[in-house]
């Protein structure tokens, strides 16, 4: 039993971890929690199920979905978030919009797609691969590979390239950006196009191994505003272990505990995390002014 | 007419919501998106009370203020050392767990089926067992809260939620108690929308978790469209006033009931910042323009 929901546990942080990171991106980058994302997240597994109705293979479909999950995302910054910047939006306004971007994506996908399970699972079900005491199928690791691959080009973008260095010096402080030359619209699109084809390879990687809804988005989302939380805005790492630490406390937690609280183990860590280190396992303590 | 009854006591049901999210994120600027929360508990309190123990109705509103004081002091606690955006998650994350308490503790709240056979609301022996009885009731006790809170925010110790909500560290450097003004602001306003829920409990007379959601969190916000409260007052120099919360819980219920669908999907539309909502944001208008001239 315990090697298997270890197993799992890690399919899962994978997921998480992916979701936490184009989250953690955007969220350090433009300091607000962009709710869409999890609208975002769920258009990927729709892109790809419509392109594979159309008669594609999964192997043209999925790199069109997150191209064009990817485009959306740059999308919404262009159309809704960048124009409320320039007005001088406050963080809590762009987080109520980006709650009514959520609820009107997800129902936009109700409407075309309808409420019932879609799959794009092909062939049959097969037994996994025995691991230890555990079993492991194909597409789980390649869940698990993938993920670890994509946080570290992440990484390797975010220390060692041009742009990468741009996004941090936005996320640290908008102003001085500027003033060097960085142009920090672009910075942010670019920020919002990336997060987004990292939420679309999340949902493609599940979508493959279960079902899914419209409703996905948004259970996915709140597992990853807690591990980003749980581990530390703007830090890579943080956002895998803090993936992780969501997917095995989720999964781990049956083992003792009725499945049906699981998410509550998960908002009761959140708040843990919320009250005695809101900076995560390895974000920086940040304190406002006190008297 | 039932219907249009209907229609007016759920207004005023909501307009108690309203006000006393008003008290904590329009009057002292902590956005929180657990109201619901209090609104359950106080229905909840309302449902268990009175099928297991045959309570009358105060005495289940009592209980039910006390359980969502008990919680206020418990939602307060994070705002003491978290602010901003790092708060409202926080207050989304005890909105999920009370939310997953009622959906989840099936031995006493029956979960998802919900809890039927609530009886009808007695007052002193006199049974609220129709229409017409029940909107005095509601609107009985919405207007209590309205001069409640009205009372309170224009009290010094109004003055001095306002100052929270304006500059946290300027209030506290004045020498007031900030944490503590804090933990009142929860308790009073869970308290008062726990009264919202046990009329809410008795007039339905059944209740499950859906009513309770972190949708019902938000759409609070929307028809109150708190975050207006601290432009206009700076504005206008005077109070932003109460119709508007009471307003936009009227143009909701009424949307709502009119089209038969979410009043999420009606009013749910990506805000700008001059009009978060078509309806809401007309009424704010004629505010803020009687805000000006004053």
């Amino acid at each position: 039993m315990l090697p298997q929901l270890l197993v799992n546990g890690l399919i899962a942080g994978g997921i998480y971890s992916l979701v936490a990171l184009g989250f953690g991106l955007i969220y350090s980058t433009t300091r607000f929690f962009h709710f869409a994302h999890g609208a975002v997240y769920a258009v990927g597994a729709y892109l790809t199920y419509a392109c594979w109705l159309s008669g594609m293979s999964l192997y043209a479909a999925i790199p069109l979905a997150v191209i064009g999950t990817s485009i959306l995302g740059a999308l919404l910054d262009i159309g809704i978030y960048r124009p409320l910047r320039q007005k001088g939006a406050s963080s809590l306004i762009l987080l109520i919009a980006s709650l009514g971007l959520f609820t009107v994506i997800q129902n936009l996908i109700s409407l075309v797609f309808g409420d019932d399970t879609k799959t794009i699972r092909s062939g049959t079900v097969t037994e996994g691969l025995p691991l230890f005491d555990a079993r492991i199928t194909p597409i789980q690791i390649t869940i698990i590979v993938v993920g670890a691959l994509l946080m570290l080009l992440c990484w390797v973008l975010m220390k060692k390239t041009k742009i990468g260095k741009a996004m941090r010096a936005v996320a640290n402080d908008p102003e001085l950006a500027r003033v060097i030359g960085i142009e920090s619209d672009r910075v942010i699109l670019f920020t919002f196009a990336l997060g987004s084809a990292l939420a679309a390879v999340a949902v493609i990687l599940i979508s493959l191994d279960t079902d899914m809804t419209p409703m996905k988005g948004f259970y996915a989302l709140l597992m990853g505003v807690v591990a980003v939380i749980a581990g530390g805005v703007g830090s890579i790492p943080g956002a895998a272990l803090g993936g992780l630490l969501v997917g095995m406390a989720q999964h781990l937690g049956v083992w003792k505990i009725p499945t049906q609280w699981r998410d509550t183990i998960v908002f009761v860590i959140l708040i843990f995390f919320l009250l005695f280190r809101p900076q995560g396992f390895l974000g920086k303590a940040v304190k406002k002014a006190a008297v | 007419m039932d219907y249009l009854l209907h229609i007016l006591i759920l207004i005023a049901i909501y307009s108690i919501l309203v006000i006393s999210l008003d008290l904590i994120a329009g009057y002292t600027g902590l956005l929180s998106i657990a109201h619901a929360a209090f609104y359950g508990i106080g229905a909840y309190a309302t449902a268990l009370l009175s099928l297991h123990f045959q309570t009358n109705f105060l005495i289940n509103m009592i209980f039910g203020a006390v359980g969502a004081a008990a919680l206020g002091v418990i939602v307060a606690f994070p705002s003491l050392r978290i602010h901003d955006d790092y708060f409202v998650i926080a207050t989304f994350g005890f909105q999920m767990i009370v939310y997953s308490i009622f959906n989840n503790w099936i031995g006493l709240t029956r979960g998802p089926l919900g809890i039927p056979g609530i009886p009808v609301a007695s007052l002193f022996g006199f049974n609220i067992d129709n229409h017409w009885k029940f909107l005095i009731l509601a609107v009985l006790f919405a207007g209590l809260s309205y001069l409640f809170v009205r009372k309170l925010v224009n009290s010094p110790y109004g003055r001095v939620l306002k100052a929270i909500r304006e500059d946290e560290i300027f209030a506290q450097s004045l020498g007031k108690n900030v944490n503590s003004y804090k933990i009142q602001v929860f308790v009073i306003g869970g308290a008062l929308a726990s009264i919202a829920g046990n009329l809410y409990a008795h007039y339905v007379t059944f209740i499950d978790p859906t009513s309770f959601t972190i949708l019902e969190s938000m759409s609070s916000h929307f028809d109150g469209d708190h975050r207006r409260r601290g432009q206009l007052e700076r504005a206008g120099g005077g109070s932003g006033g109460f119709g508007r919360p009471a307003g936009g819980a009227a143009v909701r219920r009424t949307s709502e009931q009119r089209r038969g669908e979410s009043a999420t999907d009606i009013l749910w539309k990506p805000p700008s910042l001059d009009d978060a909502l078509p309806a809401a944001g007309t009424y704010g208008r004629i505010q803020s323009s009687k805000a000006l001239n004053e």
